[in-house]
This record gives structure tokens, C-alpha cells and sequence, in this order.
């Protein structure tokens, strides 16, 4: 893996249309000078904290779906969406990615809104090849509510290229268009470890 | 005390019951906006109601009974897509589809029934049927309800959205005499799809619906089914965002070509998805350049 690349090569990149990024509101304004901004996107996931014992994976091959433990929101254009302190919720991208089979990247918070106590993700590897909106996992250490706008910029996605090509990401969680809530169930070393006889 | 027949009895029971409807409705917090207003008219109109200066109790047990559909419709929840086309190209009146009803209404209509019927704004309502799909590829039901809205509007029969939507339309439908794809077929079409709509061509004969018979965007449609064959959503062409128009068109036209070749439900699935996506990103992008 080489070094993170640069704002010339990011650039190249989408003028080749080997990264697509779509919509891409204002790419001078996301473009920084080794990463590019992505923005909020409108959909929110968020936990039925009332009604949710426990979250076990076993649970989505008993009786109980996983889609049970979620609700869905929507903020339109100039709606906020207020994340309470130690409030936990999904979200994703505005934008649709796709990325080189031989570059992947890193999601990392940009440090305005870390100022601000918001944590952007957990899991910020981004596979070579990977075709979809990026779900973000958003988290307010904060102690003051945080207002947030879908389209605010976010975070900044870092990339490296990689030596070679590799298979293009087809996981689970490929071609998402929306915040994805886990699907960990779908592990296959989950079947196994929940099974008693 | 005055004694009241059993008609005024019965209607004084649809009268308690339809306003515990609307009480209830009034509290979800599910209903959006424009739905709840219709809701709080009807509920104002019934609340406060003079039994002595009704009219004929048959009359409005039927407007009741049509008002019965309106709340059931609403609470069963309004489809995402006719909706949110009617927003975008519907006439200057809240429009709203819901199921249940069974033709196209506007709110005043109701006053043939309740005559002290009053209301602050004028909506219409349009029927959104059993057998309909909520989907960006429903262009035969967004065209129906577009024209029918215009034409409440206009008092004059409109086929404008017919025309518009004709080339989606011609496709999904394989109605392909229904537009001229002998002259289309000359169209700078990504190279996947080529064979297919000379296929098509010369499968169909000579419409009076050319490629020029609208100012369709061509370059548009062509941009958003070539990324659409690729998995990408086409929000935009180069700065610009897409017309919803041509996502629409592009959207139906893949579709079609993927169920010829034989996709799978779940790759049908996903396209439908990335349709979806496409309109909401071209629309966003409109409004934060407009802003």
C-alpha cells in the first residue's frame, strides 16, 4: 500500500471516472489536499432503546428480526436531525461511491464536528472496489445536544492505492443506498457459535 | 324531548365514531403535515356540527362514508413516489394520493354532501389502487395521475405527461408502436443497449411520437442508463443535476433491458433502489445550487 494520495491524484481519479462520487455537491470545497470531504446523508437509523433487552445475533434466527430493534427517520433538505448526548445512530453518505479495484480508503471525522464532541465512525475501512453509500456511526461524547443538517460536510475519506488490483467488494454490505443497520447475523462463524446442539 | 328516527340515530353513531377516527389519527405522529391538515379540516367541519341544520341524512351518511375512506387511506400511509412526483410537476394544489378512495376528489368536492363544508385550502386527492406498485418505475401511473391532477386544474383534458413520459412508458409496458423507436434507435445509446432498441425498432412500426415530439434531454436519458448499466446512480452530468424527467425515463428503459436479459428480482431490486437514490441526489443537488 502506497502513501495516502494526493488532492492531483483524487482528482484524477474522478475525471477518469474510476472514483465516482455522486452527487458531488462542490468538489472544490470537498476536495482538501490529501482527502475529500463526504457529506451527511438523510436517513437515520436509530436503536428502540425501550424495547430492547438485549441486542443478541441469535435473535435473528429465533423469533425476533433485527429490523425489531430499529426505527427509520428521515430529515428533508434544512431539517436537522438532533443527536443527543451519548446518543447512538446510523447514518450514511449523501454520496454514492465507487471506488478502484486498486485503492481503498479511510473515513475519518473532520475535526470541526470532533470539536464538537461527534464521533463519525467505527469502522472506517473502506474496501478496494466497493460500490455504495458508506454508513456512518455516529456518536455525540458531547454534552450538549447536536444539531445536524443532511449535506453538512462530515468527514473526509483518505485514500491509498494499493499494488495490483484486487476483486471488487461484494459484501453484504454492497450497493447500499441508505444507512444499513448491522448485519453481524449473517457472519458465518454466527451460525455456529449460537447453535447449542 | 325531542324524539330523533332512527336515520338521524345512525348518523349521530357515524358522526361519534368517525370523529374518534380522527382523534386518533390526529395523535400518530407517523401522519405527516399535509395529511394531518386534511385530517383537522374534516375533524373542524364535524366537531362542532348542528344536527337541527343538516341537510338530507342520506346525503351526508354518503359524504361520511367517503370521508371514511380519506382517514383510512391516510392512516394506511401515502405512497412515497406518485407523491412525490405530483410535488414536482403537479399543478399548483397540494395533491395527495392514498388508497382506498376510489376516484380523484378535490377537498371542496365534499360540500355536495356536507353543504356548512369549509376549509382553508383546496387539496386533491387521487386514488392510488390495490394493484398499483409504489416505484420510480411506475411511469404509466405517475403519467395517469399527473394528467388527471392538470386537468382538475385546468378544467381542460391534459395529456402532456402521456406524452413525456411516452418513451418509459413504450418500454416497460413492450407497447413499442406507442413511440417512434425507429427514429430513436439512431440516439447516441450506451453500446450495452444498441441491439436491443434496434431490436426493438425494428420490431415496431412508424409513431407519430418522435424523439422530437418533446423537448426530451437525449444526452441526459443516455448519461443516466449508461451509469445506471454500470451500478451508479445518476444524480448529475458533469456539475449539473439530472431533470428527474430523464432518471425516470433512463430507469425504465434499464429495467426493461434487465428483465429482457433475465436479471434476477434481487438485481431488479437493487436497480429500482439506485433509481431511487439517483432522483433524491439530483434533487438535493438542485436545491443546494438554488439555495
Amino acid at each position: 500500500m502506497t502513501n495516502a494520495l494526493g488532492s492531483n491524484e483524487i482528482r484524477s481519479m474522478l475525471d477518469r471516472g474510476d472514483l465516482v462520487v455522486m452527487p458531488l455537491l462542490d468538489l472544490n470545497r470537498q476536495i482538501g489536499r490529501a482527502s475529500l470531504d463526504v457529506r451527511l446523508g438523510q436517513d437515520f437509523v436509530l436503536f428502540r432503546k425501550g424495547q430492547i433487552p438485549v441486542m443478541d445475533v441469535k435473535d435473528a434466527f429465533n423469533d425476533t428480526a433485527w429490523v425489531d430493534y430499529y426505527d427509520r427517520i428521515r430529515r428533508e433538505y434544512g431539517q436537522a436531525f438532533i443527536l443527543h448526548p451519548g446518543q447512538f445512530v446510523l447514518s450514511s453518505t449523501l454520496e454514492f461511491l465507487r471506488l478502484p479495484r486498486n485503492v481503498m480508503a479511510y473515513v475519518i471525522g473532520r475535526s470541526s464536528w470532533g470539536r464538537a464532541g461527534l464521533v463519525i465512525a467505527t469502522a472506517t475501512f473502506v474496501d478496494p472496489g466497493f460500490q455504495g453509500v458508506i454508513t456512518l456511526e455516529l456518536v455525540n461524547e458531547g454534552e450538549v445536544p447536536i444539531s445536524l443538517y443532511p449535506g453538512t460536510r462530515i468527514a473526509q475519506l483518505v485514500f491509498h492505492k494499493l499494488e495490483g488490483e484486487v476483486q471488487a467488494y461484494k459484501g453484504k454490505y454492497a450497493f447500499d443506498t441508505r444507512a444499513t443497520a448491522s448485519r453481524a447475523y449473517e457472519d458465518e462463524e454466527i451460525i455456529k457459535l449460537t447453535r447449542k446442539d | 324531548m325531542k324524539c330523533v328516527n332512527n336515520d338521524e340515530i345512525n348518523l349521530r353513531w357515524h358522526i361519534f365514531y368517525t370523529l374518534k377516527k380522527l382523534n386518533n389519527a390526529l395523535e400518530k405522529p407517523s401522519i405527516p403535515s399535509r395529511s394531518r391538515k386534511i385530517l383537522k379540516t374534516i375533524y373542524d367541519n364535524l366537531k362542532d356540527i348542528e344536527m337541527n341544520a343538516i341537510g338530507s341524512i342520506d346525503n351526508i351518511a354518503n359524504g361520511l362514508s367517503l370521508i371514511d375512506k380519506i382517514i383510512l387511506g391516510i392512516n394506511y400511509g401515502a405512497p412515497e413516489w406518485p407523491n412525490k412526483l405530483l410535488d414536482l410537476y403537479g399543478p399548483p394544489i397540494k395533491c395527495l394520493v392514498i388508497p382506498f378512495i376510489t376516484e380523484h376528489l378535490a377537498t371542496s368536492d365534499i360540500q355536495k354532501y356536507l353543504p356548512w363544508w369549509k376549509q382553508p385550502c383546496e387539496c386533491y386527492l387521487l386514488p392510488f389502487y390495490a394493484e398499483e406498485q409504489d416505484s420510480p418505475l411506475n411511469l404509466q401511473f405517475f403519467s395517469t395521475h399527473l394528467d388527471k391532477a392538470w386537468t382538475m386544474y385546468n378544467q381542460e383534458l391534459s395529456d402532456r405527461f402521456a406524452l413525456i413520459f411516452a418513451p418509459g412508458i413504450s418500454i416497460m409496458t413492450s407497447n413499442y408502436d406507442m413511440f417512434d423507436w425507429k427514429q430513436a434507435k439512431d440516439i447516441d445509446w450506451p453500446r450495452e443497449l444498441k441491439d436491443w432498441i434496434e431490436e426493438i425498432a425494428r420490431s415496431s412500426r412508424k409513431s407519430e411520437v418522435s424523439p422530437k415530439a418533446w423537448d426530451w434531454k437525449w444526452d441526459e436519458i443516455c448519461h443516466a442508463t449508461a451509469l445506471l448499466l454500470e451500478n451508479i446512480p445518476p444524480s448529475q452530468i458533469k456539475d449539473d443535476p439530472l431533470e428527474i424527467i430523464s432518471i425516470l425515463i433512463a430507469g425504465s428503459i434499464v429495467a426493461s433491458f434487465e428483465i429482457h436479459k433475465g436479471a434476477s428480482f434481487e438485481g431488479m431490486a437493487s436497480l429500482e433502489r439506485l433509481i431511487a437514490f439517483a432522483c433524491d441526489g439530483s434533487l438535493f443537488l438542485s436545491k443546494y445550487r438554488s439555495s
